[in-house]
C-alpha cells in the first residue's frame, strides 16, 4: 500500500536531473544559493577581517585592494561584512519560510481534515491575518517585540503563516477525496496515518514553490524593516541593515556601502525566484 | 502579436512625450519669491497649547514664533561680532518695562501701550492675569517651574492697573526672569480661550492644542497646518515692533534626511533642518548652501544607573570612563560638530570649569580599576540606544569595539523612541545614551538640581549627601561667591565619582542657502526665531 | 456577512498588540518634567487608566457612531486624520497598479504566446528586479539621478509643489480634482510629482503581475480547449485574445487585489522618501509613538478597503466566469 502511492508522490531522480538540465536558468538559481550558502559557512575562513573590526581611520574608503568593497562608516570591511552577512540573511529567510511553514500546514491541515467547524475557526482566523496589510503587520510585530534577530524572524514569520494554511488546506480538501487516500483508509490506516504519510506529500508542490518564492520575500521585508529602524541590531552584518544604513550615504558619493549589500538582496532574491519558478514546472507533472 | 508590441512602442512614447510636454512648474512669481522662506522639516507639530506642549522640536520653535512672553531675551553683540539672544541678558518683550522691587519681592511689569492680539482685540493687564489664572489652575510643568523660581498660585500675579502687572515672589532668586521668557507664558487672548473653556476641558486644552487663530502676539501667525503636509507662518499684522522682513515662512514635512539634503543641494528649499553631521560636513564644501554653526551648552552624555549592578560601584564606573573612545565619538560620530563634554555644568553656564575632568581613552588604566573592583577577567553589560537616532547608533558600534579592548563586553540594546522614552523616564535603563539635555533657564543649580536630583530626571539614579545638600542650599540663594564655590565642589564630586560618561556638546547647526540671512542664536532655548531672517 | 466578524478580529488583535507595545504614549506626551499629577490626569484623559476591556468596549461603542478616537501624537479626531491621509496613498498605488497592468499583462501574454523568446526572457530578468531589489533602495537611486543629476522630476516634497495651492477635494485623487478644477497647472505638477514614486512601485508590482498572467496564459494555452480551438482552424490572435486570455485573466484578477494590499502596506518606505502624506507613513509615526488609536483607526480602515478590493475581485470575477455562481 505505502510503496505504490508513495511512487506516484515523490518523481523519480532521474526525472529530476533531466529537467533541470533542460531548464538552465533554474540550475543556476539553486547554484547560485548554493554560492551564497557556501559562502556564508566559509565566511571565518575567507574574509579578510572581522565584520565587527571598527577602525576609525579608515571610515568611507572606496572599493581598493585592501577593501574590496570598501569600508562603511565605521572602518569595517564591507566585503567581510557581507560573507557574514550571507549567514545572517539565509537564516531570516530559511527561518522565517520554515516556522510559517510548518505553522502554517499545520493550521491548514487541521482545517482541512477536521470537521467543519475547525475548518470556520482556523480559515475566518487566516482571514483576519490576511486582512492586515503585512508590512504594517510585521511592523506592528517587530514593533512590539524589539529590534534583534529572533523578532525580526518572528515578524516575518508570522504574517505569511496565512498563505501556507490555506494553501495546505485547498489542496488537502482535494486531496482528501481521491482515490488512494479512500484506499489508504480502507486498508486500516488510522486517520492520521493516512493524514501524514498519504495526503501531506502529495500537497506539497504548491507548498515548496511557495516556500522558494517567499525566502526571498523574508529577506527584502527583512530589508525594509532594517530601513525603519526595526530589523537586527546594530552592528550585526545583516545586508538589509547594511543597505538601510548606507542607502544616506548615497548623495555624498559613498555608493558602494548600499550598492553591494543591495546587490546581494538582489541576487539572492531572484535565485530563490528562479528556483520556484523551476519547481514549480519540476514538481507538476501535468507540466512536463 | 504584432498589434502587441506595436501597443507597448507606442505607449512608451506617448508617454514620454506626454512628459516633455508638461510646462515646467515655475517657483512662483517673481514678485513673491523673496517673500516666502520654505523650511524642510523631519517631522510634524504636535500640541499647540503653550502650558502643556507636547516637547516636539517643531511644536515648541512654532510656539516662540507666533506666541509672545512680557519678558525675552536681549539681543547682544559678541566681541567676535555675533550677535545673539543672551541667555542671561533681559529685555522687555510684551512688557516696556519690569524692575524687581521690595528686596526682590516683587516684580512690576509695565506693559507697551496700544498692544493687540492677531485679532485686534487689547492686550492688557488682564489678559495676563488671564494667561497666568489658566497656568496655575492647569497646574501642568509651566505651573511648576514657576514654583521653582518662587511664584507660588494665581494669588501671586496681581492687576495693578490696565498695563501694570506685579507678581509676588516668596524667596528671592535669580530663577525668575529666566523661567518667564519662555513659551510655556505665552500670554493668552481671554475673548478667544475663554469659550472654548467647558466643564469637560475647563482650560480649553482641547482647542489649544491644535488652534491658535486669534490669541497669536508674536510676529508671526500660523496661518495654516495641513497635518503631514505642512504648516505656514503669516505675518502677524498686529505685532508690536516692525514687521518681519519675511512674510511667509513654510514648513514642509519631508521625513526623510537624504531628501532634505538633496532638496537643500538643488535650491529648492531655503533651510533643511535636522540633518546627519556627515551631511553637514559635505555641505562644507557646497558653494550654494551656509551652514551655520553654533556651540551649544545641550549635554550629551552616557548614563550608568546607580542602582544597577555593576554600575552601583564607582570604580566600575571609573573604569569604563577611562575606556570610552572620546576622540573617535566626537570626530567620527559628530564628525567634528561637538566639543568633549568635561562637566556636568556645560561650558558656557556659569561657574563651568574645565579643571575637574581628567579621564582619556586609556584601557590599561581601565582594567586595573576593573580588577580593583572585582573584576579582574574583564565584565559583561547591556548597552541600550536609540534606534531612531543614527548618533546613538554610532556610540554604540564604536563604544563596542572600545570597551573590548578593556575586557568589558558590551551587548548593544535597541529601543525604538517611545519605548527609549519610556524606559528612561521609569528609570529602568543600566547603561545607556542621552541624546541632549537643555536647560533654558542658563543657572548652574536649576541644571544640576533636575539632572543630579529630581525624581523625574536623574535618568541615573546617581545621589550624592553632599552634592543633594549642595544643590538645595543654593537653588534660591542670590550669593553669587557662594554658589560659584558650591558649584565648583558639586563639579569636582561628579567627575570623580563618575556619575555619567561625559561625552560630548553638540553644535547646533543649521544648513540654509547662501542666501539666507539673520540666523541668530538664542543660547537659552536654542529656537530659531525667523522674524530675523531674511533673503536675498 | 463575513466581513464583520473578520473586522472585529482586526480590531481584537489590533487592541491586544497596540497594548503590548512597549512603553507608552503619556510619556512622550508629557514630557521629562512631567510630575505625576500631570500623568495621571492624561491617563484619565485618555481613557487608559480604565481596565482593558472596558476601553475595547468603549472603542467598539464609539466605532458605532463612527467615532474613531482622537489621535494622541496628532490631537485630531483619527477619522479626519484617515480622511487627509488615505487618499494620497491611495492615488499613489491605483496608478502603479494601472501602469503595471498596462506593462505587465501584455508582457505576461507575449512570453506566454512567444516561449523562450527575447521578450520571454526579457520580461523574466525584468520581473526578478522589479522583486529583488529593494525598493527604497531603488527610490533614492532614481531620486539622486532623475531629480538631482538629470532635473528630469520636480524635487520629491509631497504631492504638490510648495507654491500650488490644493485644488477643492472631489475625489482626493489630485489628478481628478485638478482635471475638474480646471487647473492645469496644479494638474501638470500633480502628475509629474507622480511620476517617481509610480514608477518605483510599479517596478515592484510588475513582475508578479507579468508571471501570473505568463503562467495563466500557459497553463490555458496548453489545455484541451484551446488545442480543440485551434484544431477548429481559428486565427490565431483570437484564439490567444477571445478564448485564451479570457479565461487566463482570472487568477490574474487575484493576484492583482494581493499586490494591491501588498502595495497599500508596503508604500510605507515609499512615502518616507518622497515625503508622501500617506496612510504608510502615519502608520509609522502612529507605531513610533504609541498612538494608540491612530493604529487601531488605520488598520481597520486599510483592512477594510482591502477586503472590499477582495469583493470586488470577487464580483468582477463572477461576471467574467459564467461558472461561478453567486
Amino acid at each position: 500500500m505505502s510503496a505504490s502511492s508513495e511512487a506516484r508522490a515523490h518523481p523519480p531522480l532521474g526525472d529530476a536531473v533531466y529537467l533541470l538540465r533542460r531548464n538552465p536558468i533554474t540550475l543556476a538559481g539553486i547554484a547560485l544559493i548554493a554560492l551564497i550558502a557556501l559562502a556564508g559557512v566559509a565566511a571565518p575562513l575567507i574574509a579578510p577581517a572581522s565584520p565587527l573590526a571598527t577602525d576609525p581611520s579608515a571610515a568611507f574608503q572606496p572599493p581598493s585592494v585592501r577593501h574590496l568593497m570598501g569600508t562603511d562608516e565605521f572602518g569595517e570591511d564591507i566585503w567581510s561584512r557581507v560573507l557574514w552577512g550571507a549567514r545572517v540573511d539565509l537564516t531570516i529567510a530559511f527561518g522565517a519560510v520554515a516556522i510559517a511553514l510548518v505553522l502554517g500546514c499545520a493550521l491548514g491541515a487541521a482545517a482541512g481534515f477536521s470537521g467543519r467547524w475547525t475548518d470556520e475557526l482556523v480559515m475566518r482566523g487566516m482571514d483576519v491575518l490576511q486582512a492586515f496589510p503585512s508590512f504594517i503587520l510585521a511592523m506592528g510585530i517587530a514593533a512590539a517585540l524589539g529590534p534583534s534577530l529572533r523578532n525580526l524572524i518572528i515578524s516575518v514569520a508570522l504574517i505569511n503563516v496565512a498563505v501556507y494554511a490555506r494553501l495546505m488546506r485547498t489542496r488537502l480538501l482535494v486531496v482528501k477525496q481521491a482515490l488512494y487516500a479512500t484506499a489508504a483508509r480502507g486498508a486500516g490506516n488510522p486517520p492520521w496515518r493516512v493524514l501524514v504519510v498519504h495526503l501531506i506529500p502529495n500537497c506539497l508542490t504548491p507548498i515548496f514553490v511557495q516556500s522558494s518564492l517567499q525566502s526571498g520575500y523574508a529577506i527584502l521585508t527583512a530589508a525594509g524593516l532594517s530601513f525603519i529602524g526595526l530589523g537586527v541590531r546594530v552592528p550585526t552584518p545583516e545586508w538589509g541593515v547594511m543597505v538601510a544604513m548606507g542607502v544616506a550615504r548615497i548623495t555624498i558619493g559613498a555608493w558602494w556601502v548600499s550598492f553591494f549589500p543591495g546587490m546581494c538582496i538582489g541576487l539572492a532574491v531572484m535565485a530563490f525566484n528562479l528556483i520556484g519558478d523551476g519547481l514549480s514546472d519540476l514538481l507538476d507533472p501535468q507540466r512536463r | 502579436m504584432r498589434f502587441v508590441r506595436a501597443g507597448l512602442v507606442c505607449g512608451v512614447v506617448l508617454t514620454f512625450a506626454l512628459i516633455s510636454l508638461l510646462p515646467l512648474s515655475s517657483l512662483g512669481a517673481a514678485s513673491d519669491a523673496n517673500q516666502t522662506l520654505v523650511v524642510a522639516v523631519s517631522r510634524d507639530m504636535q500640541n499647540l497649547d503653550p502650558t502643556n506642549a507636547s516637547s516636539d522640536p517643531f511644536t515648541l520653535e512654532t510656539l516662540t514664533n507666533i506666541y509672545a512672553w512680557l519678558i525675552d531675551f536681549k539681543l547682544v553683540k559678541q566681541a567676535d561680532g555675533e550677535t545673539i539672544g543672551s541667555p542671561n541678558e533681559f529685555v522687555g518683550g510684551l512688557a516696556q518695562s519690569f524692575q524687581f522691587t521690595d528686596g526682590g519681592r516683587k516684580l512690576m511689569v509695565t506693559l507697551r501701550s496700544n498692544l493687540k492680539f492677531s485679532d485686534g482685540d487689547p492686550l492688557d493687564a488682564n489678559a495676563v492675569k488671564f494667561t497666568y489664572d489658566r497656568l496655575f489652575d492647569q497646574n501642568a510643568t509651566t505651573a511648576a517651574l514657576s514654583r521653582m523660581a518662587k511664584i507660588m498660585n494665581k494669588d501671586s500675579v496681581k492687576v495693578i492697573d490696565a498695563r501694570t502687572v506685579e507678581f509676588d515672589i516668596s524667596d528671592p532668586n535669580t530663577l525668575v526672569l529666566g523661567n518667564m521668557a519662555q513659551y510655556g507664558h505665552s500670554i493668552l487672548n481671554p475673548n478667544v480661550v475663554r469659550p472654548h473653556m467647558t466643564a469637560a476641558d475647563p482650560y480649553a486644552h482641547q482647542w489649544l492644542q491644535s488652534n491658535t487663530k486669534g490669541t497669536e502676539s508674536g510676529p508671526y501667525v500660523l496661518a495654516s497646518w495641513q497635518p503631514g503636509v505642512e504648516f505656514v507662518f503669516a505675518r502677524n499684522p498686529y505685532y508690536w515692533g516692525p514687521p518681519a522682513r519675511i512674510a511667509r515662512v513654510v514648513f514642509r514635512i519631508v521625513p526623510d534626511p537624504s531628501t532634505r539634503l538633496t532638496l537643500l543641494k538643488s535650491g529648492d528649499v531655503d533651510i533643511a533642518r535636522d540633518l546627519a553631521p556627515l551631511d553637514e560636513v559635505e555641505l562644507l564644501h557646497d558653494a550654494s548652501v551656509t551652514v551655520h554653526r553654533f556651540p551649544t551648552r545641550i549635554t550629551s552624555y552616557l548614563g550608568m544607573n546607580a542602582k544597577t549592578a555593576p554600575f552601583d560601584n564607582p570604580k566600575v564606573r571609573q573604569a569604563i570612563s577611562w575606556a570610552v573612545p572620546y576622540n573617535t565619538i566626537i570626530h567620527n560620530v559628530m564628525v567634528g560638530f561637538a566639543r568633549q563634554l568635561t562637566s556636568p555644568v556645560p561650558a558656557g553656564m556659569p561657574t563651568h570649569t574645565d579643571q575637574y575632568f581628567h579621564y582619556r581613552t586609556d584601557p590599561a588604566k581601565a582594567k586595573q580599576l576593573l580588577a580593583e573592583a572585582g573584576y579582574p577577567n574583564g565584565l559583561g553589560v547591556t548597552f541600550t540606544s536609540r534606534a531612531d537616532l543614527a548618533e546613538s547608533q554610532g556610540i554604540a558600534v564604536w563604544l563596542k569595539s572600545a570597551l573590548a579592548t578593556a575586557g568589558i563586553t558590551v551587548t548593544i540594546d535597541e529601543m525604538q523612541g517611545a519605548a527609549f522614552t519610556a524606559a528612561l523616564q521609569r528609570h529602568d535603563l543600566a547603561f545607556f545614551h542621552q541624546p541632549g539635555w537643555n536647560s533654558i533657564n542658563n543657572d548652574p543649580f536649576y541644571h544640576l538640581y533636575w539632572l543630579l536630583q529630581s525624581d523625574c530626571c536623574d535618568y541615573t539614579n546617581y545621589h550624592n549627601a553632599t552634592v543633594d545638600e549642595l544643590i538645595t542650599k543654593n537653588i534660591i540663594s542670590t550669593d553669587l561667591k557662594a554658589r560659584d564655590a558650591a558649584s565648583h565642589q558639586i563639579q569636582q564630586i561628579a567627575i570623580d565619582d563618575a556619575a555619567w560618561i561625559f561625552l560630548y556638546q553638540p553644535d547646533l547647526v543649521l544648513a540654509t542657502g547662501k542666501n539666507i540671512g539673520g540666523v541668530i542664536l538664542y543660547p537659552a532655548d536654542y529656537r530659531f526665531r525667523y522674524y530675523y531672517m531674511t533673503k536675498e | 456577512m463575513l466581513a464583520v466578524p473578520v473586522l472585529l478580529g482586526v480590531t481584537l488583535i489590533t487592541f491586544v498588540l497596540t497594548r503590548v507595545l512597549p512603553g507608552s504614549p503619556i510619556d512622550a506626551i508629557a514630557g521629562p518634567m512631567a510630575t505625576p499629577a500631570q500623568r495621571q490626569a492624561l491617563l484619565v484623559q485618555y481613557g487608559l487608566n480604565r481596565p482593558l476591556w472596558v476601553q475595547y468596549v468603549a472603542y467598539l461603542g464609539g466605532l458605532a457612531h463612527g467615532d474613531l478616537g482622537s489621535s494622541f501624537v496628532t490631537s485630531h479626531p483619527v477619522a479626519s486624520d484617515l480622511a487627509a491621509f488615505f487618499p494620497a496613498t491611495m492615488e499613489l498605488t491605483t496608478w502603479a497598479i494601472i501602469v503595471a497592468v498596462l506593462v505587465g499583462v501584455p508582457l505576461g501574454v507575449w512570453g506566454a504566446v512567444r516561449q523562450g523568446s527575447w521578450i520571454d526572457h526579457l520580461t523574466r530578468v525584468l520581473s526578478v528586479a522589479g522583486v529583488g531589489l529593494p525598493v527604497f533602495w531603488v527610490s533614492l537611486v532614481l531620486i539622486y539621478l532623475c531629480f538631482y543629476r538629470w532635473h528630469l522630476v520636480p524635487p520629491p516634497m509631497g504631492r504638490l509643489s510648495p507654491e500650488i495651492t490644493p485644488p477643492p477635494s472631489v475625489t482626493g485623487f489630485l489628478v481628478i480634482d485638478t482635471a475638474l478644477a480646471g487647473d492645469w497647472r496644479a494638474f501638470s505638477d500633480a502628475v509629474r510629482q507622480l511620476i517617481l514614486p509610480v514608477a518605483v512601485l510599479a517596478f515592484a508590482a510588475v513582475a508578479p503581475l507579468a508571471r501570473m498572467t505568463r503562467t495563466s496564459m500557459l497553463d490555458v494555452l496548453g489545455s484541451a480547449h484551446t488545442r480543440a480551438t485551434r484544431a477548429l482552424g481559428l486565427p490565431p490572435r483570437s484564439v490567444v485574445w477571445t478564448y485564451a486570455f479570457r479565461n487566463a485573466i482570472l487568477p490574474v484578477l487575484t493576484m492583482l487585489a494581493i499586490v494591491y494590499g501588498f502595495l497599500l502596506g508596503g508604500s510605507v518606505l515609499v512615502e518616507t522618501l518622497f515625503a508622501w502624506p500617506g496612510m504608510g507613513r502615519y502608520a509609522f509615526n502612529a507605531i513610533s509613538g504609541n498612538d494608540y488609536p491612530a493604529v487601531q483607526g488605520f488598520i481597520l480602515y486599510a483592512t477594510g478597503v482591502y477586503l472590499a478590493i477582495f469583493v470586488a475581485v470577487d464580483v468582477v470575477s463572477a461576471l467574467l466566469d459564467p461558472r461561478i455562481e453567486t
